[in-house]
């Protein structure tokens, strides 16, 4: 092993828990040398039988004992990595964990960089790269509904569509090629009817993927809260966030800088934006301040305009969108015909109107966001596979206008060769999926992706 | 006697190897066990075909012999997959194979520093030191180069000579096998072995040891060709007709004279008679008794191949097509086969149209050793034995234009090898030549390799009718081109850039516009490219439009967008023996917007179609006509510049240009996308054991084609998508970590 020269023949370790103190903290190792090191950990421990936890106790470089551990081994090719894996169950104390590693590298192994487990894993090809980003997914997630896609598409769901896709797409062009190869003994072969039904299908399959796909599931709705000055945006996100993130003073103008929370309610991971309040007679730095907020809200996923009942200022026609949902702030100063008539005004310039909430009283806190929520939750049907990388979805918008190329040049009449030059290319959009003709920098970006020991 | 280069068998290989390392300078052995066999069709009397076209234009652009001796010689001329696009057409053509042979044989004993040997060669010599400099050879190199050096450090020994069985020892700095199939050639007809090369040819077989002593290690491979029948024995008359093309298409970018008589040929069928006989004499046919032991083509299967692996199919297909002008066989296309002669007797009168057929000699497969190209280095150098290339049959290609392709690289590698240049390797955005060549040593072979267009990823950059356009450049720098045919190439592409540029240039105008169909309000200001564009216009109707409208030209007037569109020959005597030719009519020539010319009787028939243009114009009521006469030819037949008419290869290649643009200019952006990978080089020695999570098989393959790019590494058979990223991780990291020391 060359010095501070990362290499594939070393044999990495981490932790594969999240620091901290727990019941349980794991270890792992992954390489050539893994059972090695094993032994010398656990020098009175016979080579365990792969796949089979045993017990051990475990020592270091001195020969003191270090911890009472269950061990595992995971002989290549049928680890995690592909790789030999060893996996050490330790006690889950920090300076036991931080003591093993020591021990680890002290018998060669080396510190592995994020992701680089995953990384050899799609490297050895015990999982696509499609499965390899979904391992990240399935880290990273905070809600259910996330950790259930990650999972789908970790078992090859989403890979497995795309192969089907990509089969019938190349049975088109065995043909063709055929046709263009051979046309002294097949001269009147060309484009057939079934070839442009299995062009129409794998058409269908690709849109319904690129309908089907929610990005926000991964990168987070993004909600912003706007509203005229000291409506009581700020105090709002304090409520829903449930501690002081945001200063709040009785003068109106005090948010100047856009403050960004995230938070998570069941399937939804949405962040929230406070904005600095708008209105016309802003100048200098709030001017400015009001320009950025019209900016947010222009680039949100959704706008939540707050009005109060005593003087209700309404959005201009530069915000009000489809996106654009209104609620009504301070409920507790008005009384409930007003807040009938602020409702029907709203109704009236064809605004969505949330409900009523009130900080101060304590009121509709959690409901106003539990309404938000409910309505930002992708409706997903029950089984579609749902794509949330946006690398998924440009190589799927890729292959779809390849696909539509292709049937146009048929309708047209174009000739079989531009023909099968754009199916060709449509393969290689959804290839790309998997991680076939991938270049490396993609690569390089998906695994640092990946937290340490993943 | 000491030559610098040696080349051992002159089929298509080797005369190309010999003539390309001649205009190069070197001092060239030609070896061939008979001189009266040089450039030998041993099957098919054909030249060209899918992909193999393609090969033949680009050895043409290259200075190469295959293109000029085929047009020369060629008796039929047509364009396949004519309606499926510019980026699969290919040319083809039947040849007067006795012919072939003449005007190649003439070629190369034309050439001053080629000696031709009638020898057998048995083994090449090894020996120790540094190969000196060929005087008068170019150190300038434009192309893709892989180092030489790497293999030549490694080894000891390089080749110092070869030996003759009558002409002893002969020394020489390279030796380039081009054996075909004569390496322990075995030939088999039912139960009858005979040891052969092919029908006639004693086989070589020393040779085959001594290429194993020198490190090279060998497989089998098989063949077959079909049975050869009398033409006065085929009822003609039942059987559907195929004539070729008019105007008839070219390999060569050169105007080459050819005053041959065109043929046409004949299609017929098998019938479930035949299938039956077939069948019921399987077991008869060594390839099914596996008594040969080599593999065979899949996409020229014998006829016991396709009966029995298509057994649902209830004819195939056959074309008979003439030997040559000269010649009373009939060479029926498809019926390859090693089943004994009365079995072929029986199957052969089952066909339609061959029911009374004699036999002038029956049908065989040959069983040859080859060398797995993947022992081959780029330039087509061994990596075993520096000085030692192969090239053609040998290396597991089947085909004459496959054959042609490496000798022609292997001959410019030998000479640049001898003068310590890098090689010329092409890409395969590049040429053919390159897809071949990669496809040879990053692949290796399994069975006899064709090439197709679908092998080709760029197709629409590597089209027929641009080989010259691409190639030529390169050519003359590399010193292939002599200064004759350069200013040539250096003035037809004046034309096309002429022709492309006026294109354009100049706008529609409204009466354009309207002639064109077109709604002039609209349309008016378009140039005559962007009208070219559209699918449902082509050149001729846009070039006509630059000119005006016809009745508006003045008599005389500088009609330079007119052409002749066709031509047909009048009724030449036909071919002594083979299909009576389809009846044709006095000569006459099309002109579009004229109608049918007058006054051809002044042409030579058999003249090349380009020499034809348009004089003069004659605008009277009610018929207007053109006066069409050839353009004088120059002393070596060359076509003196005029300003009449834009040639009909130009105009092609400038319609695909303007018409196809788009597309080009994407698969360009995709190519430089790809250079991506093609640019990141793996060390030449590397030792991939210490990689680890490579399967065996990949490791195994990796060490053996030693891949110096991560682009080349991507090709090789078996290469997942796992493994490239982990080269091409490791090739970023650590460059150096498993380099063996020197």
């Amino acid at each position: 092993m060359l010095e501070g020269v990362p290499s594939l023949a070393d044999t990495i370790v981490a932790p594969a828990t999240a620091r901290g103190e727990a019941a349980i903290a794991i270890v792992r190792l992954s390489g050539s040398e893994a059972p090695r090191i094993l032994q010398c950990l656990a020098p009175k421990l016979s080579l365990p039988v792969s796949h089979h936890l045993r017990r051990a106790t475990l020592v270091d470089a001195y020969g003191k004992p270090l911890d009472d551990a269950m061990v595992a081994l995971m002989v290549a090719p049928h680890s995690y990595t592909g790789e030999m894996v060893v996996e050490l169950y330790l006690h889950g104390s920090p300076t036991i964990v931080d003591a093993t590693l020591t021990s680890c590298l002290a018998h060669g192994a080396r510190l592995a960089r994020p992701g680089e487990f995953t990384e050899r894993a799609f490297l050895n090809g015990r999982m696509d790269l499609a499965q390899a980003e979904a391992v990240a997914d399935l880290i990273h997630a905070r809600s259910e509904f996330e950790r259930h896609l990650a999972k789908r598409q970790l078992d090859g769901e989403l890979s497995r569509k795309i192969g089907d896709i990509c089969t019938w797409l190349e049975g088109v062009l065995a043909a063709w090629r055929a046709a263009t190869d051979f046309p002294e003994q097949l001269p009147d072969a060309g484009v057939e009817p079934q070839h442009e039904v299995a062009l129409e299908h794998a058409a269908l399959a690709v849109a319904e993927l690129v309908a089907q796909a929610h990005l926000e599931v991964k990168r987070g709705a993004r909600v912003v809260l706007c509203g005229a000055p000291n409506v009581g945006k700020s105090t709002l996100l304090n409520a829903w966030v449930g501690q002081e993130r945001v200063l709040v003073d009785e003068s109106p103008g005090t948010t100047r800088d856009p403050i960004e929370v995230e938070l998570y309610d069941g399937a939804v991971r949405w962040s929230l934006w406070d904005t600095a309040g708008i209105h016309g007679a802003a100048t200098g730095v709030e001017a400015r301040g009001v320009e950025m907020s019209r900016a947010r809200i222009r680039s949100a996923d959704v706008a939540i305009w707050l009005i109060e009942p005593k003087r209700p200022v309404w959005p201009d026609a530069e915000v009000v969108g489809p996106n654009l949902w209104v609620l009504g702030s301070r409920a507790d100063l008005a009384d409930p015909p007003t807040r009938t008539a602020l409702a029907l005004e709203a109704a009236k310039r064809g605004l969505a109107f949330l409900g009523w909430v009130s900080v101060r009283a304590g009121l509709g806190i959690a409901e106003s966001r539990a309404a938000i929520v409910q309505r930002l939750a992708p409706k997903v049907p029950e089984g579609a596979i749902v794509v949330v990388r946006e690398r998924h979805l440009q190589a799927l918008k890729e292959a779809a206008a390849q696909l539509q190329e292709t049937q146009q040049l048929l309708q047209q009449g174009g000739t079989l060769d531009l023909c099968t030059l754009a199916l060709e290319a449509s393969t290689r959009s959804l290839g790309r999926i998997l991680g076939r003709d991938v270049d490396g920098a993609v690569l390089d970006r998906i695994f640092s992706d990946f937290c340490l020991g993943k | 006697m000491h030559f610098d280069v040696v080349v051992i068998g002159a089929g298509h290989a080797g005369c190309e190897a010999a003539l390309a390392a001649a205009r190069l300078g070197a001092k060239v052995a030609l070896v061939t066990l008979r001189l009266d066999r040089i450039a030998q069709m041993s099957c098919n009397p054909a030249i060209g075909g899918v992909g193999k076209g393609h090969l033949v234009r680009e050895i043409d652009a290259l200075g190469g012999a295959m293109g000029f001796v085929a047009d020369a010689t060629g008796i039929q001329f047509r364009r396949l997959n004519a309606s499926r696009g510019p980026a699969v057409q290919s040319t083809r053509c039947q040849s007067d194979s006795k012919k072939y042979r003449e005007v190649m044989t003439e070629l190369i004993a034309a050439v001053p520093n080629i000696t031709l040997i009638e020898d057998e060669i048995v083994e090449i010599l090894r020996g120790v030191g540094a190969v000196d400099k060929v005087p008068g050879t170019l150190s300038v190199l434009s192309a893709e180069a892989e180092n030489h050096s790497a293999t030549v450090r490694e080894r000891k020994h390089r080749v110092v000579a070869v030996m003759g069985l009558k002409s002893g020892k002969i020394s020489c700095d390279v030796a380039v096998v081009t054996a075909g199939t004569f390496l322990n050639g075995l030939c088999h007809r039912g139960e009858e072995q005979f040891a052969a090369g092919r029908e006639g040819d004693a086989p070589a077989t020393y040779l085959s040891n001594s290429l194993k002593e020198c490190g090279i290690e060998l497989g089998r491979f098989k063949t077959g060709t079909t049975p050869r029948l009398y033409a006065d024995s085929i009822a003609w008359d039942s059987l559907e007709k195929q004539a070729g093309d008019l105007p008839a298409p070219r390999f060569s970018f050169d105007p080459v004279p050819n005053t041959l008589c065109q043929v046409t040929c004949a299609i017929t069928h098998t019938t479930a008679a035949t299938h039956e006989v077939i069948r019921a004499n399987l077991h008869r046919s060594p390839l099914f008794q596996g008594v040969i032991k080599g593999l065979g083509p899949r996409y020229c299967p014998s006829i016991e191949d396709k009966v029995v692996r298509f057994a649902d199919k209830e004819r195939h297909q056959l074309f008979l097509e003439p030997e040559g002008l000269s010649s009373d066989w009939i060479y029926p296309n498809g019926l390859s086969t090693s089943l004994p002669r009365d079995v072929q007797d029986a199957f052969l009168h089952s066909i339609v149209g061959l029911e009374n057929c004699r036999v002038a000699q029956y049908g065989y497969a040959v069983e040859y050793d080859f060398a797995q190209p993947t022992q081959l280095l780029p330039s087509l150098m061994t990596k075993a034995l520096p000085g030692l290339f192969l090239a053609g049959q040998i290396n597991g290609t089947s085909g004459y234009e496959e054959a042609a392709a490496q000798g022609l690289m292997a001959g410019v590698n030998a000479v640049r090898y001898l003068a310590h240049n890098a090689p010329v390797v092409w890409r395969r955005d590049q040429a053919y030549l390159g897809v071949l060549i990669d496809d040879l040593v990053t692949l290796g072979v399994d069975e006899p390799y064709r090439l197709f267009t679908s092998r080709a990823e760029h197709r629409l950059t590597l089209r027929e009718t641009n080989a010259e356009a691409r190639l030529w450049r390169v050519a003359a720098e590399l010193g292939l081109l002599s200064p004759e045919r350069r200013a040539r190439a250096e003035a037809r592409e004046a034309e096309r850039v002429g022709l492309q540029q006026l294109l354009m240039k100049t706008p529609l105008g409204v009466h354009g516009a309207a002639a064109l169909g077109l709604d002039p309000a609209v349309s008016a200001g378009l140039t005559a490219a962007q009208a070219l564009k559209r699918p449902e216009l082509d050149i001729q109707q846009v070039l006509a439009v630059l000119a005006g409208d016809a009745t508006s030209l003045t008599p005389g007037a500088s009609d330079r967008a007119l052409w002749v569109e066709s031509v047909v020959a009048p009724s030449a005597p036909s071919a002594p023996h083979g299909p009576p030719p389809a009846a044709r009519g006095p000569r006459t020539a099309a002109v579009p917007g004229y109608g049918v010319a007058l006054d051809a009787t002044s042409l030579t028939p058999g003249a090349s179609d380009r020499a034809l243009w348009v004089e003069s114009t004659n605008l009277g009521e009610p018929d207007r006509t053109a006066t069409v006469r050839e353009r004088p030819l120059g002393g070596d037949g060359v076509v003196v510049a005029n300003a009449w008419g834009w040639d009909l290869v130009t105009c092609t290649f400038v319609e695909e240009e303007v018409k196809y643009e788009g597309y080009i200019a994407r698969e360009a952006r995709e190519i430089v996308r790809l250079q991506d990978l093609e640019g990141v080089s793996l060390p030449s020695v590397f030792d991939y054991r210490v990689l680890p999570g490579l399967s065996r098989e990949l490791r195994e393959k990796l060490t053996q084609v030693r891949p110096l790019t991560l682009g080349q590494a991507s090709r090789i058979r078996g290469m997942t998508p796992a493994a490239l990223a982990l080269l091409r991780v490791h090739a970023k990291r650590s460059p150096s970590v498993g380099a063996k020391e020197g």
